[in-house]
């Protein structure tokens, strides 16, 4: 699960609510524990983008779950409530994004728009932040929409202007809300796990080509027999044993292969 | 049922949008430009979107109505498709929606008016009469209640001399048909695989008995009833649990009844499999016996002639020749 968020106010419950440690502080301050990362980007959507990219390169396996989290201006809602974005504006661009909404959750569900600058004109129906629309963009390229989710609260609204919002206010809002996005990061977390391809396909494979040399179609070939044996409930080991047995790669993807074969009927 | 309706702009305040947002009172209604900006981005998962599809309300532009892939009529001479509905309440495995659209929302055309005008000109175009299967991209059925499809076109087409109009489906929510009288030129088709792949493979569906027994209610009603033994799944004890099937199918039915049976193995355009498979790394359907050739993934071509000539043997005893039609790779 990665958290991006803007400031340290609005990232403290987070990271105490799941006891991170502090990892680093260049080029952005980082926390992590297990499978939790925190950055905080700073504000706007040049540092956010920054800030995903940053934790792009600590962390390469596709599918994780990405979210974006702080305090927000909207055009209705009450201050101290949470909304989860439904639809993400840009004032800088016609692009939108449509988080898919797939998770059970009580938020509010909101168009938020990602603004250059603090606003101050709220239109009804709308939520205001300076980051969301960069963190979308930024993120879609190494994970499935699915997994990106932003959620804000409101902290300005028509009736009480920002100026009249005081910083150290900031914690105590996102706390507010901490039970619900711990109860959100938890499905997008369960589901991103259910999207890693099964750790026991993996090592077989890594087993087999640790015995011949595949050449790069024939480890396409390796990979997509394993995976369906997998499926097809056969024994993994037993495509060590065939594997070992044969003299050569291309015999070992024939022998596989042959294996298979009478075993590949649907039950 | 339905918590976000995404909703195009063109069509906000269109009656049918109004009637189907007024039957979700608690859904969030979120604008969209285009229907384009939710359904067709790359990036998402139509898996995890099986698990909470929204609906998405828009109006269908350009060709509202297409031939359908040749072999795959049911004896008529003009063929046409038409979806007022994209993506389908089931998940059945072998479907090909999986891997053609890149998402699982439900996308509903409201502008039902525009598929009539296509429909209408399409029949005047031919002497003979046209058939339009209406369950291509969707159960015709299963969403009724939403849509409000069924309703709207089966008098349309009562109307129509000379068009013949097929709905296809798993659903038994058949009242909406059962409340009507029997349209001379429409058939209802349900498609089936024996019990034991159904429970595999056709996720959220009615059981093979209840749609056996709603398909033969229709059939007293008077409903032209089809039968769609389609896909043909290779497995153990084939033979037995299709001469199950059929058994069951044919008891509950007079062979008076059907209209026509269809039978087609499984087989998919190659780049729909790919992204089918990498969404169901796990599934064994896909770990098949199966072999790519000329853009289609299928049985190889003794298994799909065995597979047809075992089930064409056990229908023999139940329904006529002249009814039985083979959809083709």
């Amino acid at each position: 699960m990665n958290f991006v968020i803007a400031f340290p106010g609005e990232a403290q419950p987070i990271i105490d609510f799941y006891e991170l440690q502090k990892v680093g502080n260049q080029p952005f301050q980082n926390y992590q524990k297990d499978h939790f990362n925190l950055v905080i980007s700073g504000m706007g959507r040049k540092k956010t983008a920054q800030a995903v990219d940053f934790l792009k390169t600590k962390n390469v396996s596709p599918n994780q779950a990405w979210m974006n989290l702080g305090i927000a201006g909207h055009g209705r809602m009450e201050i101290a409530k949470p909304f989860l974005a439904g639809k993400i504006e840009d004032d800088l661009s016609e692009n939108c994004f449509y988080p898919p909404q797939i998770y059970d959750h009580d938020f509010p569900v909101s168009c938020l728009k990602t603004c250059s600058q603090p606003c101050s004109c709220y239109e009804p129906e709308l939520g205001y932040d300076m980051e969301a629309h960069a963190f979308y963009s930024s993120v879609i390229s190494v994970t499935t929409r699915e997994l990106v989710q932003v959620i804000k609260i409101v902290s300005d609204n028509p009736t009480t202007s920002l100026t009249q919002f005081s910083p150290k206010d900031v914690p105590g809002l996102i706390e507010q809300n901490l039970k619900g996005i711990a109860l959100l990061a938890d499905q997008m977390e369960k589901i991103s796990i259910e999207m890693q391809l099964e750790p026991e396909i993996s090592n077989t494979f890594e087993n087999v080509r640790d015995i011949h040399h595949f050449s790069s179609t024939r480890s396409h070939q390796l990979h997509d027999l394993i995976r369906q044996a997998n499926a097809l409930g056969l024994s993994l080991e037993e495509i060590v044993s065939i594997a070992k047995s044969a003299k050569s790669a291309a015999q070992a993807i024939t022998s596989i292969n042959e294996w298979m074969k009478p075993k590949r009927q649907l039950r | 049922m339905i918590d976000v309706i995404y909703l195009e702009d063109g069509v906000r305040k269109h009656p049918r949008s109004q009637k189907i947002l007024a039957r979700f009172p608690q859904a969030k209604v979120l604008p969209c430009k285009h229907y384009k900006e939710v359904f067709n981005p790359a990036g998402q998962s139509f898996r995890l979107q099986k698990k909470k599809p929204a609906l998405i309300l828009a109006k269908q532009t350009g060709k509202l109505i297409h031939p359908i892939p040749t072999s795959y009529g049911v004896g008529g001479k003009n063929n046409f498709y038409f979806s007022h509905l994209l993506n389908c309440l089931y998940d059945c495995r072998y479907c090909f929606l999986q891997g053609m659209y890149p998402s699982a929302h439900y996308l509903m055309f409201v502008n039902f008016e525009d598929f009539e005008g296509e429909i209408v000109g399409a029949t005047q175009a031919s002497e003979d009469p046209s058939w339009f299967f209406s369950g291509y991209d969707c159960d015709s059925l299963a969403l009724d209640s939403v849509t409000g499809f069924a309703d709207h076109f089966l008098p349309f087409f009562k109307k129509l001399d000379k068009a013949w109009v097929e709905l296809r489906t798993k659903s038994v929510a058949t009242q909406v048909l059962r409340k009507m009288e029997p349209l001379e030129r429409a058939v209802v088709a349900f498609s089936f695989t024996p019990e034991e792949i159904s429970a595999q493979l056709e996720h959220g569906v009615p059981s093979v008995d209840a749609r056996i027994r709603a398909m033969a209610q229709l059939a007293d009603d008077g409903w032209k009833i089809g039968l769609r033994i389609d896909p043909l799944i290779d497995c153990t004890d084939f033979n037995d649990r299709y001469a199950k099937l059929f058994e069951n199918i044919f008891l509950a039915l007079s062979e008076h009844t059907i209209h026509s049976v269809s039978l087609g193995a499984f087989r998919m355009p190659t780049g729909f499999f790919k992204k089918m498979e990498k969404h169901y790394p796990e599934e064994p359907l896909f770990a098949s016996d199966l072999e790519s050739k000329g853009g289609v993934i299928a049985y190889r071509q003794n298994t799909e002639k065995r597979l047809k000539n075992l089930c064409l043997d056990l229908l023999e005893k139940w329904v006529s020749p002249e009814k039985i039609f083979s959809c083709e790779v």
